[in-house]
């Protein structure tokens, strides 16, 4: 927690920031896909209100970003009363870091003249001007203050219970910072023990007393100073807890307004629950500036909708820095639901279904009628500027990028901010990629460099999404494909890899082609698509054709495990040695084929079997699946999962060794043509089926299907008494099982 | 499922769905409310319902950025005498916790957790501790590292360690896995997609629930069931469900005249106004969702048939709402396990 002590000094209700953080969550959501902005709020100009640009997460800006800009009006304030004679990090030491220890030595040094003996104080700016300037007394006196409450007033350790006297105790802190106000001298002091006796009283639920402090306190010092707000908010929260709901909310949009420190606690905390409190809160503002204040907290929250709020702040003040900020976030959120269905590939979902995206489309010309209304009144050029283009950014969400365009074409591109600039290029990129209606080298090449050139995220995802569906259209299907996948689908999907060697052994490549490449391969595409061509050739059982390609590739990975020899119990990732490469696997197969066809029945059993081992071990099954196979799941389109195969070379095995009289080995044989047989039984739909639907009922009939159960039944009733039979019967649960049926 | 998985010729168990009757049946309470402070007419429920426990939430988990998991939503203990004899301290914890924590910072978060319920418990007779998260395929380690934490510090102090158990969770656990606890709470409510178009019920379809209990393997723990007897107003609002308004009765929302009933529980907002403590847009949509007592026996007679339940838990003790289900009306639903 490593600014956890700040809150005390800069009072900070860091506590009631939790509380509300959690309640306020829940309107949030953490989507697993990017958001596309592609309006900046950046644009505005009023960065006073950034943590509250649109984000998916909470704020904008980090926390800590937050609580630095709230350390930082503690620290202005404390610059401005030291005459700006400290630097900023020794009083940042001294407020935020420093301990009671510290500042007891500090005050023995400063005040009585007692060595110091401590290096780092003895070089802070801030202890040296107490030192040879100023013997401020009072300062070190109310920072030991401060320092005394912390404990009380802020839980470190949030998961600790408040102490049981807590209450009492910052019941008697807020007394005695009562008392050291009367008794301080120096206005800055005295307004600092006022908020330090609100804010105790408040801490210690005297909420009564809380109110009453800051009106006998705070406000007869008549001053503007930032710590008055400070105050303020805890006036307002303790009005809250006694149910005065209009006159918080009230207050706390006035914190809202003047304290960086205190607006998001401010924010949260300015809740209105009837229309009467609302009323009454809005006839408590004294000008229309604060109502518009509360008019834009109302806007601000995620639910709420924006529109009715930026009219009524519209009348207030026409000219409101509000309504920008409120027009920017309403665009994030419209682009929010209606942008990734167009800068992803088809079938994305994206936030929004059908239904939301028709309900949004049917809003955009209900805020564009109030973007009219508002351009007409408007003279600034910059916000000329911002409402113009979220004007046309409103054509572009409802699919019409000529009049997206007509609004562009408006603006006076000299008046535009260097963010404007940047803003504008982005805008008209996104038109020009909505109006391509075909795709050449040369457009394809222009659109690239320009977009490249914005260094934009988003505007590049939406390049590619518009290039994709072009080089669909036009049937260029290599392009098409890798503008959205790579390699990972090309190992894994039914891709036509002929088609992806085309293009890669293309003469020239367009920088947009070279990035596809790179999708392939960093150094040599080619070779990984041969091999890639080659490993199907061999799932197919092609040898020669699988053969030359993985020669030709140059690239011969190493498989884990011996592939001919079987397993009782498979064991997928049981660690393996690695023995045999795509190629010399080539050959063994090849040499076993032969001997499988010629020699004794016991020589040709042997074979049959290692060969059944092979083709049962290099499926999904086996723990030698990567010979055929890049990735082991449910993303597999070949043929992986079939053990048909293997389970022709076991029954050949076992009928070869029946006739060389070795009952052990036809047992073992026919035992592993069960074993891929039920892997078939796996793969029959009914089988699927009857997994999707989680019918656990059927599932004993369902899994003893006699059609899958021939080899099971020959076990059975053929080789009762062999010693592999009383192995089995003791490891395999299944056919255990299928012996009481 | 990994149909792999399910070959594997190695000794694996086949249960099928049982229907055992249960002897004793317990009616109790979940308590949600950020107060505990009892009522009379909570009291009296829990008297009227002999219950023997009440399950107490005490705080939530959450994941901070910056503090990681952190306890919200402290509920503030007024009241220390009860009517009943023991007391589940529950602790909601969110998934996204789940999801974000370190597996090696699961030790401290269980030291954490289990120490803020006995500070907060001092004067209780804590006589267990429930977790209830509803946690997904990517925090179920994480998840069940915890609860094994959890459990071993209850079983240090003698206390029933418990989780709450989603039906998806029960369908398929052979696939999602059954978390280490003493007992599982079989949470039979918002079973609907809340989002959804056609959904007219969110927390109670009696058709989903039977396909989830239906053809079910037994459950590898002791279960108890949780029956929902709150009733909210879905708000939704350009298609997305933005509040949930609890402290309404539906009587409110049909006298309320900037609402029009449009549909059998369905409301359009006709004019922006607060209600239920927010603020609603003209074209807002109240879906209004309750779960009848009628709808409640349907839900227990069939949950009777394929769970083996320990105890009831009523989701939760308001007097607010209670009301709607007489003591008789309750104390029938045991019947269905005898």
């Amino acid at each position: 927690m490593k600014n956890s002590k700040i809150w005390l000094i800069i009072g900070i209700n860091l506590f009631a920031l939790f509380n509300t953080w959690h309640v306020e969550s829940c309107v949030y959501f953490e989507p697993d896909w990017e958001l596309y902005r592609f309006f900046s709020p950046e644009l505005s100009q009023t960065a006073r209100f950034r943590p509250l640009y649109f984000s998916f997460s909470r704020f904008y800006e980090e926390e800590d970003i937050m609580k630095k800009n709230q350390n930082d009006e503690n620290l202005i304030e404390w610059q401005n009363y030291l005459g700006n004679q400290v630097t900023q990090k020794d009083l940042e030491l001294l407020i935020y870091k420093s301990t009671q220890q510290d500042l007891d030595k500090i005050r023995n040094f400063v005040l009585l003249q007692k060595p110091l003996n401590d290096k780092k104080w003895a070089e802070n700016s801030v202890v040296r001007f107490w030192a040879s300037n100023k013997k401020d007394a009072e300062a070190i006196e109310y920072l030991i203050f401060a320092k005394k409450c912390e404990k009380y007033a802020y839980r470190e350790n949030l998961w600790e219970e408040p102490q049981p006297n807590a209450t009492a105790i910052l019941a008697g802190y807020s007394k005695e910072a009562e008392k050291n106000y009367q008794l301080a001298k120096e206005p800055f002091f005295k307004l600092r023990y006022a908020y330090q006796a609100v804010r105790l009283a408040h801490y210690a639920q005297d909420y009564k007393r809380a109110i009453l402090l800051y009106d006998n306190l705070v406000e007869p010092l008549k001053t503007e100073n930032i710590v008055k707000y400070w105050a303020l908010g805890h006036k307002a929260g303790a009005l809250r807890n006694l149910g005065q709901t209009a006159l918080s909310a009230y207050l706390f949009s006035l914190v809202f307004e003047k304290s960086t420190a205190k607006r998001i606690s401010a924010f949260l905390s300015c809740k209105v629950f009837s229309d009467e409190d609302w009323k009454k809160a809005v006839s408590l503002c004294r000008n229309n500036q604060e109502k518009a204040t509360l008019f834009f907290i109302r806007g601000i929250h995620p639910q709420n909708f924006v529109l009715p709020e930026m009219m009524a702040i519209y009348s207030f003040d026409a000219n409101s820095d509000y309504l920008d900020m409120l027009l920017l976030r309403e665009i994030n959120k419209l682009e929010m639901v209606l942008m990734p269905l167009r800068a992803n590939q088809s079938g994305f979902e994206g936030y929004a279904n059908s239904d939301q995206i028709a309900m949004h489309k049917v809003y955009i010309p209900k805020l564009k009628n109030f973007i009219f209304q508002y351009l007409q009144t408007q003279k600034n050029p910059q916000k000329q500027s911002l409402w113009l283009m979220a004007l046309g950014y409103c054509d572009y969400l409802l699919e019409k990028p000529q009049d997206a365009r007509k609004s562009f074409e408006k603006l006076n591109k000299n008046n535009l901010t260097p963010e404007g600039k940047k803003q504008i290029e982005v805008f008209e990129t996104m038109v020009e990629l909505a109006e391509m209606t075909y795709i050449d080298a040369d457009l394809e090449e222009k659109m690239y460099q320009k977009v490249v050139a914005t260094n934009n995220k988003a505007l590049k995802g939406l390049m590619v999404a518009t290039f994709e569906r072009l080089y669909r259209k036009q049937k260029e299907n290599a392009k098409a494909f890798l503008s959205y996948n790579g390699i990972f689908e090309i190992k894994t999907q039914n891709v036509n890899v002929d088609e992806l060697l085309a293009f890669v052994e293309k003469p020239a490549h367009t920088n947009y082609e070279k990035e596809l490449l790179q999708k392939i391969d960093a150094k040599n595409p080619k070779n990984v698509l041969l091999e890639i061509k080659g490993t199907i050739a061999l799932a197919d059982d092609d040898l020669n054709e699988a053969e030359k390609l993985l020669k030709q590739s140059g690239i011969n990975t190493m498989l884990k495990g011996d592939p001919t020899s079987e397993e009782i119990v498979d064991c997928v990732h049981c660690p393996r040695n690695k023995t045999y490469t795509k190629l010399s696997l080539i050959a063994q197969i090849r040499s076993l084929q032969a001997q499988a066809n010629k020699g004794s029945p016991a020589q040709m059993a042997e074979a049959n079997l290692k060969l059944g081992n092979i083709y049962y071990n290099t499926t999904y099954y086996g723990h030698c699946w990567q010979a055929k196979s890049y990735f082991r799941g449910s993303y597999s389109q070949r043929n992986e999962l079939d053990c048909s195969q293997a389970r022709s070379y076991y029954e050949k095995a076992a009928e070869l060794a029946e006739k060389a009289a070795n009952r052990e080995l036809a047992a073992k044989a026919t035992f592993l043509a069960a074993k891929a047989e039920q892997n078939q039984l796996f793969q029959s739909e009914e089988f699927k089926k009857q997994q999707q639907e989680f019918d656990f009922s059927n599932q004993l009939k369902g899994f003893f299907k006699p059609e899958y159960r021939t080899n099971f039944k020959n076990l059975k009733n053929k080789y009762r008494g062999t010693a592999f039979y009383n192995k089995i019967i003791k490891e395999c649960y299944y056919f255990n099982r299928f012996l009481s049926l | 499922m990994n149909v792999a998985t399910l070959f594997c010729f190695c000794f694996a168990v086949i249960t099928l769905a049982s229907c055992q009757k249960s002897q004793l049946l317990t009616l109790n309470f979940y308590y949600w409310k950020t107060e505990f402070r009892l009522e009379t007419q909570e009291r009296e429920y829990l008297r009227q319902l002999n219950s023997q426990k009440l399950y107490l939430r005490l705080f939530d988990v959450d994941f901070h950025p910056e503090h990681g998991a952190v306890p919200v939503g402290s509920t503030q203990i007024v009241d220390t005498t009860l009517p009943v004899k023991a007391i589940v301290g529950v602790v909601f914890i969110t998934n996204r916790t789940m999801l974000q924590i370190s597996p090696s910072a699961l030790d401290d978060l269980a030291k954490k957790i289990t120490k803020k319920i006995f500070q907060k418990t001092e004067k209780l007779p804590l006589a267990g501790i429930q977790l209830d998260c509803d946690w997904t395929e990517k925090s179920q380690e994480n998840f069940f590292k915890l609860c094994n934490l959890v459990k071993q510090i209850c079983k240090q102090k003698n206390l029933e360690f418990s989780v709450t158990i989603r039906l998806h969770q029960f369908k398929y656990f052979s696939q999602t896995g059954v978390p280490p606890a003493d007992k599982g709470v079989l949470m039979l409510y918002n079973l609907g997609d809340i989002d959804g178009r056609n959904t007219e019920n969110s927390i109670l379809e009696i058709s989903k629930a039977e396909s989830y209990l239906k053809n079910s393997e037994k459950y590898p723990l002791p279960l108890s069931v949780a029956l929902p007897l709150f009733r909210w107003a879905v708000v939704q609002r350009m298609g997305k469900t933005v509040h949930l308004l609890s402290q309404i009765e539906k009587k409110d929302l049909a006298e309320n005249p900037k609402c029009e009933k449009v549909q059998k529980n369905i409301f359009i907002v006709k004019e922006n106004h607060y209600f239920g403590g927010a603020y609603l847009y003209e074209g807002d949509s109240l879906r209004w969702e309750e779960v009848a007592p009628e709808t409640l026996e349907q839900l227990v007679s069939i949950t009777a048939r394929y769970v083996k339940a320990q105890e009831i838990i009523f989701y939760h003790l308001d007097s607010k709402i209670i009301n709607t289900f007489g003591y008789e009306k309750l104390k029938n639903l045991a019947h269905h396990w005898h």
